[in-house]
């Protein structure tokens, strides 16, 4: 008896030994790539002499780091890799940036640009008007979505300007520009690769490694045109799940938290090492319903928005994290908010009365109605899982609507998967966050999304109306007409019950206060800047 | 008289055994003790912590949680039960034939039994469930999948042994068919083993089932279901710790009530512990 428990005593001082030892091992691997930061702030230290690093936790929908794949471009821009012509500051102003300044003709058919002189890419190539053309001109031939920015005619280098003639005007070229679709890549090198190894690009920082679930890690841009980069390694670290980034960065494991929610608040209400940022943000939360399927009939997406009480889902659900919607662009931009007449708000005795004018009955005492030929109403709602709040507008729509009759069935899958359900028109409903001024001005946002034509409007959504109203805005300079027209199409959008607006949400950025430099800006392309820095 | 005697001499099974029924009863009769609908949202009750109207406060969409642990109780017995039924009768049949007819029988299904168990179990459920879709058949589907095979090997080495037997030979001598020897004479010889390893499988096959909800290739919402209640809480442990506490007490003390129940009846039955 004595001896067997000499003997488990053995084995377990063994075993704690042998972990010991291999967990050393991998702490020391790791702080030799840099990546981990359990141990940072002896790193940080150790490392300030030749070289600082800092681990930032971010969720990635990217599964390439091709631009011009679906959204992937925003990844590049945010990652601090690639710049465009123009992009926004902290207030969302436009300003230059690989271009210096720009002009155009009275009728906006014609856009010079003037580049920036001295501009290397980060392998040290010269950034000329040349390489700038070519550029632009693999992202037209690559990318669906640059219909919907601009209609390009020709694309001609003079000097240093660089001169677009357009077939359609447009009033905000710059804006267009500055969307991180149009970054610029040296495309002189071999991209048979850039999946995997990224675009060679102009930023403060350039792509060391990448894999799509777990980081990315990216190495200060040597040749980098505005000043000097403080960081010499930056860990572009994915974690999708929100109690985890959370936790990472209670733990010191990551620097700076993207994405955290009013609910991680008060996980930091005594942790005076975190500084908390928040904003009023341009993002909109919405769900297209596909009107290919049973939500062709308007009478059902009216009941349907009629059954949604969003100001409490905001309110108590989201605890005020959000502002309750109801028209495309939210009233951090000046287009209107409150002047939209929402025939649609919140009421459920009308919307079980439009249901019953539409002949959906329950004739089988399930509790939830049938479509008008008898057949089962179940309306398959896609959601991802990457922006916690998504699922609880999901649940909270599919509650409410139980209420009134309507069966709701929840799909929740990957960023990835919902990209392709939505390409493939695979929904009835299918979640969707963005950001409504990508351009600067909503009018790529609202053209993108419910322009008959557009690639992205899977859902079917079809108004002659619409179309025309934005077509005239394309073509219009004058502030306050274009306020007018936008104002006019959200209008439309709204009386043909086209879109369920959930809200615009506060969003929040928590950083440890040994970084500095860290800033939000409304136009979320910006993450890892050239300012971001490690504290004296 | 003599269930009276046999319950006395058995306490631990007594116990447990009364402790399952009430478990039981709990998920038959759960419209009649909880005190709210699960799933009937009050979104201005968000969140509230224990005490008052909510006696375990409410979730995210104000619902009881009291009420959804309760519901709970109904998945997560009926699903475990549908489980170990579905592979107690796929896994014992298909070692039975395996075991008595040998040959190309045996090598396929044993073959077959070998691919499945060289996954580890819970992640090739996982991959399973995710192709099938989330919901709690294909979960069940799922977690079958992987686990009948532990009941063939089982019911496959058993009828070996049984076969060797002289009583066997005796009926095939005296012209007995197939069907009567494998029903009367090798079935009732082994059916205590199993059902000895499926009562002890409960509690693990009710964690499994968890397990899968809680990483959303189960259970969908709004089903009150333990894995897919703690998954939700999880955004909020800092904020309503109350969203997990209580779902995790049910878990654990069911998995234990089923445990030990099981425990108890391999006292009982196993032969091979005296």
């Amino acid at each position: 008896m004595k001896c067997k428990i000499v003997k488990k005593l053995t084995i377990g001082i063994l075993t704690v030994a042998v972990t010991a030892v291999l967990a050393t091992g991998c702490g020391g691997n790791s702080s030799d790539a840099g990546t981990e930061s359990g141990d940072s702030e002896a790193q940080g230290t150790l490392d300030s002499g030749e070289g600082k690093s800092i681990t930032i936790g971010v969720t990635s929908f990217a599964d390439t780091l091709e631009p011009t794949e679906q959204y992937f471009s925003w990844v590049i821009s945010r990652y601090g890799i690639g710049e465009c012509l123009a992009r926004f500051d902290e207030k969302g102003e436009m300003v230059p940036c690989l271009a210096e300044s720009w002009e155009n003709s009275e009728d906006g058919m014609t856009w010079t640009f003037k580049l920036r002189e001295g501009v290397k890419f980060s392998n040290g190539n010269e950034m000329t008007p040349e390489a700038v053309k070519a550029s632009l001109e693999r992202t037209i031939e690559k990318s669906d979505r640059v219909p919907e920015f601009f209609d390009l005619s020709s694309l001609t280098v003079d000097g240093q300007n660089l001169i677009f003639q357009l077939n359609r005007a447009n009033a905000n070229m710059a804006g267009s520009l500055a969307d991180p679709l149009f970054l610029i890549m040296d495309t002189s090198v071999d991209d048979s690769n850039i999946e995997m190894e990224g675009p060679v690009c102009t930023g403060p920082y350039a792509v060391e490694s990448f894999s799509p679930t777990d980081a990315c890690v990216v190495v200060k841009n040597e040749y980098y045109w505005d000043g000097e980069v403080p960081l010499e390694r930056v860990t572009l670290k994915c974690v999708d799940d929100q109690t985890t980034r959370s936790m990472a960065l209670q733990t010191g494991e990551i620097d700076i938290a993207y994405n955290l929610k009013t609910e991680n608040l008060v996980e930091f209400e005594e942790n005076d090492e975190i500084e908390i940022q928040n904003l009023q943000s341009l993002r909109s939360t919405y769900a297209f319903m596909n009107q290919n399927g049973a939500l062709k009939d308007l009478k059902l997406r009216q009941a349907f928005l009629r059954g949604l009480d969003k100001e409490t889902y905001c309110a108590n659900l989201l605890s005020g994290g959000a502002t309750p919607g109801k028209a495309p662009v939210p009233p951090t931009l000046d287009f209107g908010f409150d002047e939209l007449k929402d025939e649609n708000s919140y009421n459920p005795e009308s919307a079980k009365a439009l249901l019953q004018e539409g002949g959906y009955l329950d004739k089988d005492g399930d509790g939830f109605v049938e479509m008008p030929d008898g057949s089962p109403l179940e309306l398959s709602f896609v959601i991802y899982t990457s922006r916690e709040e998504l699922g609880v507008y999901a649940q909270a729509a599919q509650a409410s609507l139980k209420e009134i009759g309507i069966n709701v069935k929840l799909n929740t899958v990957s960023y990835e998967t919902l990209l392709d359900m939505r390409d493939s028109g695979q929904y009835d409903l299918l979640i969707w966050n963005v950001l409504v001024a990508n351009t600067g001005d909503p009018e790529n946002y609202l053209r993108e999304n419910w322009y008959s034509s557009s690639v992205n409007n899977t859902a079917g959504y079809g108004n002659a109306e619409v179309d025309r109203l934005l077509d005239e805005l394309a073509a219009t300079f004058d502030e306050s007409t274009r306020k007018e027209l936008v104002m006019q199409i959200e209008q439309q959008i709204m009386d043909d019950a086209a879109t369920v607006f959930f809200g615009y949400e506060t969003t929040y950025l928590f950083s440890n206060k040994r970084v500095t430099g860290v800033h939000m800006y409304p136009m979320d392309y910006y993450w890892l800047t050239k300012d971001i820095a490690l504290a004296e | 008289m003599k269930v009276i005697q046999f319950l006395k001499e058995h306490r631990q099974f007594t116990l447990f055994g009364v402790l399952a029924i009430g478990v039981m009863l709990v998920a038959v009769f759960a419209p009649f003790l909880a005190p709210k609908d699960p799933l009937d949202a009050v979104m201005s009750d968000s969140l509230l912590p224990p005490g008052g109207e909510y006696l375990c406060g409410t979730d995210k969409l104000g619902r009881d949680v009291l009420s959804r642990v309760i519901y709970g109780t109904r998945t997560s017995l009926i699903m475990t039960l549908c489980l170990v039924l579905v592979i107690f009768v796929v896994g014992t049949t298909l070692g039975v034939l395996a075991g008595y007819f040998g040959g190309m029988i045996d090598g396929l299904i044993m073959r077959i039994a070998d691919m499945m168990i060289s996954f580890p179990g819970l992640v090739l459920a996982i991959a399973i469930a995710g192709m099938l879709g989330p919901n709690m058949v294909n979960a069940v589907i799922a977690i079958a999948v992987v686990s009948w095979t532990k009941y063939a090997r089982l019911a496959r080495s058993l009828v070996l042994r049984i076969r060797k037997n002289v009583y066997i030979e005796a009926a095939v001598v005296t012209g007995t068919t197939t069907p009567k020897i494998l029903l009367r004479y090798i079935l009732p010889n082994m059916v205590t083993t199993l059902i000895v390893t499926a009562a002890a499988d409960i509690g693990t096959m009710m964690l499994e089932l968890a397990s899968l909800s809680f990483l959303g290739f189960g259970a969908t919402a709004p089903t009150p279901e333990w894995g897919l209640m703690l998954n939700e809480g999880r955004t909020y442990l800092a904020k309503a710790p109350w969203l997990m506490t209580y779902p995790g007490i049910a878990i654990i003390i069911v998995v234990v009530i089923f445990n030990m129940l099981g425990d108890s009846i391999r006292d009982i039955l196993d032969p091979r512990q005296e």
